[in-house]
């Protein structure tokens, strides 16, 4: 049975779950079936790339983030958790690459997918892909499976974009060394698998995903009006698509019907609740476990109408002139410039570029308080949030709550009886520095 | 007129009247019943009884803590955070940090004008509360208030290095095995909770004047290492009130807010339809 949502919650955003049943999951289990190639490919921004490459080969891409996001919405993540300390990995590496690798050693232990693991699991790769570097909790686990089914894995170098003097030679330094990257594996992905790249298949990914982005981009903008439109909730589920079906024409037109929804509520006035008191921002990842706090929030008045994390990065469009035709070296663009254009926005050398990216949020959102969930398994974007978190106190008065936990594991939160005070605690809070914002004006 | 504040914590129970002018006429402390909907009632009963006064003599009522929503003759629930700062600032204006070490938790709140700026809670462990203490003393086989009056005759205090309760109780029997002496075990336990929770604290920022407040604060112990850890930190006579207190005096603030809403609406009805 459906459950009972206490507030408006999008009729296009519960379709995304479907759509990446359909055309990940089943995809690449009658891909195994056919004893076609798969690649377990690694997590987040540069996904999309890695994806869209095998794509043009015809090869699925399995995303390793999603399986692990769907294990704790689902309750099985500690399952695997545990699955994987069995086989004496660390706890503090990635809780997505944990439960892949945990339910990889179920399944090879049991001689079959464990019944547990949600949408029948992902089937044996034939290579996979992960960047070095990066991100420490998942290259060693890529390194580990990679052994474990004895398959290639490759490691592309992503370089991580820093302050510069000459930020855009910079840039396109960092374009050039990336476009090098992706050709070495589109090349290596070649040989392993023996298919043949399409390009005109992969330039119409490309631009379709270029599209989405945008798409994605304004959805995200009508949140800026006033009741918010569309929930974080909601938010959180066009991940899905959004980022694992990159390039697809059904994601395309779910993005293009979002869209229509959100402007829709808009000119009409919709909020995802009737009285927004206080418009939030929930720095990084959410807790997939714990998604039901979030309704404790709406009960307040209080609506997340932005959140940030490595998807937020496409908030920020991406310049390609129109002479890069080129579908790998346009892949090559979306890499750096994310990070360059924010840091291009940081006005302040003295503050962390990410910091004052979020500072930039929190003023076009109109946000009148902040949540910041450190993540114990996901330190990259987890470094930076006590540093945002007295950038926005002292130059906005943007008050924040923290809460610890992780992505995937229940048991590293609070639980929510405890929490409650202190969101109430956090409320009251907001109210008062929102008031004292007002009176100030 | 009078007010009402009344504070259900995880152990204690606390409920404190005022006049307009905040001054504390009674207060009543008690340990916390499951039952907390008649508890409350008892008490009010009980705090009626002692003023000789009818619940309709007093204007507003707010419930704090833990079980505030379990209070049926509040007017108003207030978290016990914004209530502590009303509390303490009224007995300590000048108080900019709040550090309160209560029996199941611990928090630090800055506070301006008795509003909160802003706040931390202790996370899901007990080490930094008044439990940690009294697993601790069960471990020495002492009362907690001899703990806090033995640690005050330390000459060489120890380092419980433990930020766990299990672990600091194993830490404390290899102590007591090596033949330590009791006050200094017992300095070190203070000292091992106040640096925990001022740990803590410090991630909203210490800003003098310090209060020390929350059921822990009565001891003695904890007092000589506060004073020894901060430079101006002062501790409320009735440490256990000041959330009841806070409660009290924000009901009298809502008292007064409607009072002059409603002023506002009578003087518009009169300019509207009486003013020809």
């Amino acid at each position: 049975m459906e459950k009972k949502r206490t507030f408006k919650a999008s009729e296009v955003a519960k379709r995304g779950y479907s759509l990446v049943k359909q055309y990940l999951y089943q995809r690449a289990h009658d891909k195994a079936k056919e004893d076609e190639p798969i690649a377990w490919a690694c997590p987040t921004v540069i996904y999309g790339p890695f994806c869209m490459i095998l794509d043009a080969m015809d090869v699925p891409a399995m995303a390793m983030d999603h399986f692990g996001a769907i294990c704790a919405v689902k309750d099985v993540a500690t399952f695997f958790l545990d699955a994987c300390s069995k086989d004496y990995l660390s706890d503090s590496l990635c809780g997505y690459m944990r439960c892949t690798y945990g339910h990889a050693f179920l399944a090879k232990e049991l001689g079959k997918m464990p019944k547990e693991a949600p949408l029948g699991g992902w089937p044996k790769p034939t290579l996979m892909v992960e960047r070095s570097a990066y991100c420490d909790g998942t290259y060693k686990i890529f390194q580990a499976l990679s052994r474990y089914y004895d398959v290639p894995v490759y490691f592309i170098d992503q370089s991580p974009a820093i302050w510069h003097k000459n930020l855009e030679e910079y840039r396109q330094r960092l374009i050039e060394y990336q476009y090098n990257e992706l050709k070495d594996f589109a090349l290596f992905a070649q040989k392993v698998t023996g298919k043949k790249l399409d390009e005109k298949k992969l330039d119409k990914l490309v631009r379709t995903n270029e599209e989405i982005h945008r798409l994605w981009r304004e959805v995200n903008n009508l949140r800026k009006n006033s009741p918010c439109p569309i929930s974080n909730l909601d938010m959180w589920a066009v991940i899905a698509p959004g980022f694992w079906l990159p390039g697809k024409e059904e994601t395309l037109e779910f993005f293009k019907e979002l869209y229509e929804e959100v402007k829709s509520r808009v000119e009409n006035g919709v909020g995802v609740i009737p009285d927004e008191k206080f418009r939030l921002m929930w720095i990084e990842l959410p807790p997939w476990h714990g998604l039901d706090m979030f309704e404790y929030f709406l009960s307040k008045g209080a609506v997340f109408v932005i959140e940030s994390f490595w998807y937020s990065q496409f908030m920020l469009p991406v310049e390609k002139p129109d002479t890069v035709t080129d579908p790998i070296l346009r892949l090559a663009y979306e890499i750096p410039s994310y990070t360059c254009s924010a840091i291009e926005m940081a006005k302040d050398e003295a503050l962390a570029w990410r910091s004052q990216f979020y500072l930039w949020m929190a003023r076009e959102w109109k946000v009148d308080g902040v949540v910041s969930y450190p993540l114990l398994s996901c330190r990259a974007p987890s470094f930076s949030q006590r540093h945002a978190e007295e950038v926005l106190f002292k130059i906005d008065s943007i008050p924040s709550l923290r809460i610890q936990g992780d992505i995937v594991d229940k048991r590293a939160m609070l639980p929510f009886e405890q929490l409650r005070p202190q969101i109430d605690a956090f409320l009251e809070t907001v109210a008062y520095y929102k008031e004292k914002r007002e009176r100030g004006k | 007129m009078l007010f009402c504040g009344i504070d259900i914590g995880s152990t204690i129970t606390k409920i404190v009247l005022i006049d307009e002018d905040e001054n504390i006429l009674d207060s009543i402390v008690r340990e916390t019943s499951p039952r907390q909907r008649r508890f409350a009632n008892e008490l009010m009963k009980e705090l009626l009884s002692r003023a000789s006064i009818h619940i309709n003599d007093i204007e507003a009522i707010v419930a704090t803590g833990y079980g505030r929503v379990n209070v049926p003759f509040a007017d108003r629930t207030i978290t016990e955070i914004t209530c502590h700062a009303a509390g303490v600032s009224k007995i300590f204006p000048d108080a900019r940090t709040i550090v309160d070490i209560g029996g199941q938790d611990s928090k630090g709140i800055r506070v301006e004008s008795g509003r909160v700026l802003n706040f931390v809670m202790n996370d899901k462990c007990a080490a930094g509360t008044g439990r940690f203490l009294d697993v601790l003393c069960e471990t020495l086989g002492i009362s907690v208030s001899e703990l806090g009056r033995i640690s005050l005759r330390s000459k060489n205090p120890l380092e419980i290095s433990s930020t766990c309760t299990v672990f600091a109780q194993q830490e404390l029997a290899s102590y007591i095995a090596k033949g330590a002496s009791l006050e200094d075990i017992a300095y070190g336990v203070y000292k091992a909770i106040f640096q925990r929770v001022l740990s803590m604290v410090k991630r909203i920022g210490i800003e003098n004047d310090v209060v020390l407040t929350g059921g822990v604060s009565k001891s003695e112990g904890i007092r000589r290492v506060a004073r020894d850890e901060l430079k101006r930190v002062f501790f409320p006579k009735e440490p256990l009130v000041t959330g009841a207190l806070g409660a009290a005096i924000l009901a009298k603030k809502i008292y007064l807010q409607k009072k002059a809403i409603d002023k506002r609406k009578r003087e518009l009805l009169e300019v509207l339809f009486f003013k020809e």
